[in-house]
């Protein structure tokens, strides 16, 4: 980051343009799941909005990202074309896996996103070895991988901190800590307050922020990926942030109040941001108008395209798997 | 309470009696002149008859063997667990279950190739040895978790080196009981080598203690080579875990004097001189002294202890060696409760197959 930090706060439209394009197409998702115009699951990142605009605004285009199944909005700010993301989230022939799969298994390289598994934290190791390499051909990139706190309790996630710690690696690691895995509470998951205590073990430092304060996440980023990009190893940032859906579209989160969700809405990271913008002294009510139409017919368009792309045929699920078909 | 006293983020370990035998006498635990020397006894007989393991390894009498010497002190831990906790073993435990009152022909009739050598361990509340680097950590999780929910006042104490800390498997373990406070005391004989990879290429934390605070329970870190220290953390962290104020840690340092293992040779990763630089740290170099200190130990003495000590142990590798060797069978015994159908069949055609081949079963 270094330079180019400056220019954020010229930069605030921009950044509450994410936020809301984050939100505009997690919502359509979510609502065209419900009509039946999705295959598949969906994992709403509604309310998480802040973590993944704030870790990945300020990222080269060099970097790599990690995002795990509900950081669509990673994707997005990382400049992917919302019309192949939606394409790829409905299966089409168009998007990214050609069809081949759903929602957000699969990556986008040369905008330096790596695709996930659904075995949470199975990417971490993986962005440790893109970290190593980064490492290894001294190239100043850094790898950022995306959990929630669920995933810390796998064992992938520790050897890939306890490697990304001897081997000093640009690598930083995003916790979502958004309470709870699936149904069961973060009290039941771990004997610690905070993801970010464990770092101690593996030698390098764990910060605490509020994932609901996009200012908070950039601020957390930039301490971190200056870190990475000057060898001096990674870090891990907890970001205490809220679903506000359940787990997936048929998760009816049954295991949480009303109480505690209406609790976190009134935190909201975008409301929160607006805020920010009118206090400064912006016309908000203007920015608000004009970046809501922007966003929906960035959306509108997405899902237009998505719907007039083709079906795969089928029997390319055979092929792009292996280098050498079998 | 030493675990809140010596904390491992700030660098702090515990020692009690140092490389010369001297005791500081603040920190010195309740155990008694007559009990160390009996501790030192035995410790001996390990150590010799760790050497004959070693020995009979290299004469093509044993198929392989883990050696424990340098780390008698860390493995005599096992003698203060109460008779109904559980002890589960890594394979470099054979200090342990010797300390524990496994027999010794029995040890050494399963590192010959016959697992029936400790088919009687279930009475002493030992699990078998597992090998598979990290694994035991889960498994004394699920031991003390059934205990726990039992009613049981029972702790399962489990031993695992270095570089397991590095396995998924131990983050797991370590995870599960933070959550669910189960009665476990996790061993962790630090020997500063997992095989070839030393201590401070396996983790960046600055000791492996520290690593307990990640799942919300304490660690200390102390001298595994100091028996006084040993005892002092082992019987607070057990009364810990067993009233239910929640797992422990213990980080014991230590060193292994020896290879990793029989088909490892340590000159090609390990200095001869740093070995050297650790061999005053022995951990009987120090209780002798501490025992001819208070008059309870000289040259003659030590004679006596180690021809005794050879008898003990002679007596032990002729138990095993004249032991009749297995049946080929019993590979597929031991394993499972009931007679599993596949495993049935694989034994069936494997015995047909014996039957057909001149001389029947090999050892026959």
């Amino acid at each position: 980051m270094g330079e180019g930090w400056e220019r954020v706060m010229d930069q605030d439209t921009e950044l509450y343009y994410y936020l809301r394009l984050v939100r505009e197409f997690e919502d359509r998702v979510s609502k065209l799941h419900h009509q039946g115009r999705i295959p598949g699951g969906v994992y709403s990142g509604l309310g998480q909005e802040a973590v993944v605009v704030g870790a990945v605004y300020r990222l080269k285009p060099e970097d790599f990202i990690f995002p795990l199944h509900r950081d669509l909005g990673a994707f997005l700010v990382k400049g992917v074309d919302p019309n192949l993301l939606m394409a790829q989230i409905m299966g089409k022939k168009t998007g990214f896996s050609g069809g081949r799969d759903s929602f957000l298994h699969a990556g986008v390289l040369d905008k330096g996103v790596i695709g996930s598994t659904s075995m949470l934290a199975s990417s971490l190791p993986v962005a440790c070895g893109a970290a190593l390499k980064f490492k290894i051909k001294k190239e100043p990139r850094v790898a950022v991988a995306f959990f929630g706190e669920g995933a810390s309790s796998r064992g992938d996630f520790h050897e890939a901190a306890n490697f990304a710690g001897i081997h000093k690696l640009p690598v930083i690691f995003v916790c979502e800590n958004n309470f709870y895995a699936f149904s069961t509470p973060q009290s039941m998951q771990m004997a610690v307050e905070d993801v970010a205590d464990r770092a101690a073990g593996y030698g390098f430092h764990g910060h605490v922020c509020s994932g609901n304060d996009l200012f908070a996440v950039m601020r957390a980023m930039e301490h971190a990926v200056n870190q990475a990009r000057r060898g001096d190893g990674p870090e891990l940032i907890e970001c205490k942030t809220y679903r506000y859906s359940g787990h997936s579209e048929h998760d009816m989160a049954s295991y949480r109040t009303k109480e505690e969700l209406i609790e976190w809405e009134s935190r909201d990271p975008i409301q929160r941001y607006e805020f920010f913008l009118e206090k400064k002294g912006y016309d908000a009510a203007k920015i608000i108008a004009e970046t809501g139409g922007k966003v929906k017919a960035v959306v509108d368009e997405a899902v237009k395209f998505a719907e007039s792309s083709p079906e795969p045929e089928g029997p390319e699920a055979m092929t792009e798997i292996y280098a050498t078909p079998v | 309470m030493l675990f809140d006293r010596f904390d491992p983020l700030k660098g702090e370990r515990l020692e009690i009696m140092d490389k010369d035998g001297r005791v500081n006498e603040e920190l010195r635990p309740d155990l008694s002149d007559e009990r160390i020397k009996e501790l030192y006894v035995r410790m001996s007989v390990m150590r010799l008859a760790d050497r004959t393991a070693l020995n009979l390894q290299r004469e093509g009498r044993m198929g392989t063997y883990a050696p424990v010497y340098g780390q008698e002190a860390s493995q005599a831990s096992a003698a203060f667990l109460g008779k109904e906790d559980w002890l589960v073993p890594s394979y470099r435990e054979s200090g342990a279950l010797f300390m524990r009152g496994v027999s010794l022909s029995g040890i050494y009739r399963y590192w010959m190739g016959d697992e029936r050598g400790l088919i009687g361990i279930k009475d002493l509340r030992v699990l078998p040895i597992e090998v598979v680097v990290g694994s035991q950590p889960l498994h004394a999780v699920g031991v003390s978790w059934a205990m726990k929910l039992r009613g049981i006042k029972s702790v399962a104490a489990v031993y695992f080196g270095d570089g397991a800390t590095s396995e998924g498997s131990f983050h797991e373990a370590m995870n599960f009981a933070g959550v669910f406070n189960t009665p476990t005391v996790f061993i962790c004989q630090n020997n500063q080598f997992a095989i070839s990879v030393p201590r401070k290429v396996q983790t960046r934390s600055k000791s492996i203690a520290q690593k307990a605070n990640a799942y919300g329970f304490k660690g200390i870190q102390i001298y595994g080579n100091d028996i006084m220290a040993v005892y002092a953390a082992m019987k607070e962290a057990m009364s810990d875990a067993r009233e239910g104020r929640g797992p422990r840690l213990i980080e014991m340092l230590t060193y292994r004097f020896g290879p990793h293992t029989t088909a490892d040779d340590p000159t090609k990763y390990r200095d001869a001189a740093e070995l050297e630089k650790n061999k005053p740290f022995d951990p009987l170099i120090r209780l002798r002294l501490y025992l001819s200190g208070r008059g309870m130990w000289s040259e003659e003495e030590e004679y006596e202890i180690m021809d005794a000590a050879k008898a003990e142990v002679e007596k032990a590798v002729a138990i095993a060696e004249s032991a009749p060797p297995p049946e080929p069978s019993d590979i597929f015994h031991n394993t499972w409760k009931r007679e599993h159908p596949y495993l049935k069949r694989q034994e069936d055609e494997m015995l047909a197959l014996l039957r057909e081949t001149e001389g029947g079963a090999p050892n026959a």
